[in-house]
């Protein structure tokens, strides 16, 4: 008597039409191209959903693309929208379990440049899972959603900063951003990190400020760069992670391989296609030969200290690494007695622009 | 003698030039180093700062001998270079004016 009652009441009525609906509505929209709401009306505004990738991270090849590929189709969407009808994209982090300092560095970078230039874009996310932080370790911790929380990419996607609980691997990111060289910044941004890990970390000070320099100076030539010169021309991140002090800068500009060209002689070309084995071909050959400008002859021989003071930074101080990136290339330096420190190759898709990533060990009194 | 602390113009040096940011290497030179060496011997102290670009190092002494100070001066601001937080410093600072005398 009881159930009968129930399965007569309003409620369970209502929910039953829901359920129908659903599943018609779920039936309709598989076979037909054009989709209903979930109200049964014709589906007028429809939300592009992009699932991100598992790791946004730039640095390993199973990566790199899958990134590349992910932040294209979100400018592909955000481009469409107009103050007419303003384009609606969904972001789905649910698989996204790693987030690296390279990855969201440039992730951030993208968003903020691609919300300034096309503004018409509503985005609603999906969160990220809670994950756990290792294998001794059962609980699950939210240190994807609370780092892009932390450095600001749910504020570029139009969300407000949200009071997240405190982990140490996130409160340690920091993020700057500016138009100018803004050497202030970087000094007091590492100046908080020592003040972090009770360590002086002065020695990324100059190669952080030459690679900002270069992407102020070189990476928005206005005789190259077609689009509108950008409010923001770099994007700066400081962190630590598995007991390393990570530095990083990135532009969104032309890359190394289309401004070298502009900056050096044919003399610079020839000598270092000698050096280099074979005239420069790919995005890493010229990252490589960036870094030798001081080795060859420039047309203004005082200038181009700026690559070569990256490597040279890197060489002096133990198990440091450079990494820089600048289009389809790659480059890397370790600094750990290997007979080959350098390694280098090329991405299928580019980054456009470049980041210059520094990063050192800390000593173990500094671990957190 | 006049003696100059980069650490008085700023804790953290910037770039190459004026255009590309604040306390830049080109604006030492021209607001701070070139007055000071047309008026007397000048001792430069290089301790006090957070560190330094080499962009900035070269603007501002290489710059030097490109604005016309003499080889006389130079060679006497060379002798006069203090560093005791990193003695590279010097060694680099005197690197940039002597390429830039050798290629007057």
């Amino acid at each position: 008597m009881k159930l009968l009652e129930k399965r007569k009441s309003p409620a369970y009525l209502r929910a039953a039409l829901k359920r129908g609906m659903k599943k018609y509505i779920f039936k309709f929209n598989r076979s037909k191209s054009i989709k209903k709401s979930r109200n049964g009306r014709k589906l007028i505004n429809y939300i592009h959903k992009i699932i991100a990738p598992v790791c946004l991270d730039l640095s390993k090849l199973q990566h790199h693309d899958l990134m590349v590929e992910f932040v294209e189709k979100i400018k592909e969407h955000v481009r469409k929208g107009t103050i007419q009808k303003i384009a609606k994209v969904h972001l789905c982090f649910r698989d996204t379990r790693i987030i690296t300092p390279s990855g969201g560095l440039w992730f951030l970078a993208n968003l903020e440049q691609l919300r300034s230039m096309s503004p018409y874009t509503k985005f609603t996310i999906t969160r990220p899972p809670a994950t756990r932080l290792n294998q001794n370790d059962n609980n699950r911790y939210h240190v994807v959603d609370s780092v892009m929380n932390w450095i600001g990419i749910y504020v570029a996607l139009g969300f407000q900063k949200r009071e997240m609980r405190q982990l140490p691997t996130v409160d340690c990111w920091e993020a700057a951003r500016g138009s100018q060289v803004a050497s202030t910044k970087v000094g007091e941004l590492l100046e908080k990190v020592t003040l972090r890990t009770g360590q002086d970390h002065k020695a990324l000070y100059r190669p952080l400020v030459e690679a900002m320099s270069n992407s102020v100076e070189h990476a928005y030539r206005p005789d190259l760069y077609q689009p509108q010169q950008p409010t923001i021309k770099w994007w700066c991140f400081a962190t630590i992670m598995n007991n390393r002090l990570i530095a990083l800068v990135c532009d969104l500009g032309l890359g190394i391989s289309k401004t070298l060209p502009k900056t050096q002689s044919k003399t610079f070309f020839s000598n270092i296609a000698d050096y280099i084995g074979h005239a420069l071909s790919s995005d890493s050959d010229f990252i490589r030969a960036s870094l030798q400008l001081k080795r060859s002859a420039t047309k203004l021989d005082y200038r181009g200290k700026g690559g070569p003071d990256l490597r040279s930074v890197i060489e002096k101080i133990p198990s440091a690494r450079l990494s820089i990136y600048s289009n389809k290339g790659a480059y890397f330096y370790t600094n750990r007695g290997k007979a080959k420190p350098e390694t280098w190759f090329d991405f299928k898709q580019s980054i456009q622009g470049t980041i210059v990533e520094c990063s050192i060990d800390l000593p173990l009194e500094g671990k957190r | 003698m006049i003696t100059i602390n980069v650490k008085d113009f700023s804790k953290y040096p910037g770039p190459r030039y004026i255009r590309l940011g604040d306390f830049s290497g080109e604006e030492f030179r021209n607001s701070v180093l070139i007055p000071a060496i047309k008026s007397d011997d000048v001792t430069v102290n290089f301790d006090g700062v957070y560190g330094y670009g080499s962009s900035f190092l070269e603007e501002a002494f290489g710059g030097l001998v490109r604005h016309g100070i003499s080889p006389v001066k130079m060679q006497s601001l060379k002798n006069n270079l203090i560093c005791t937080d990193d003695p590279s410093i010097v060694v680099e600072v005197k690197k940039y004016i002597d390429e830039a005398l050798s290629g007057r």
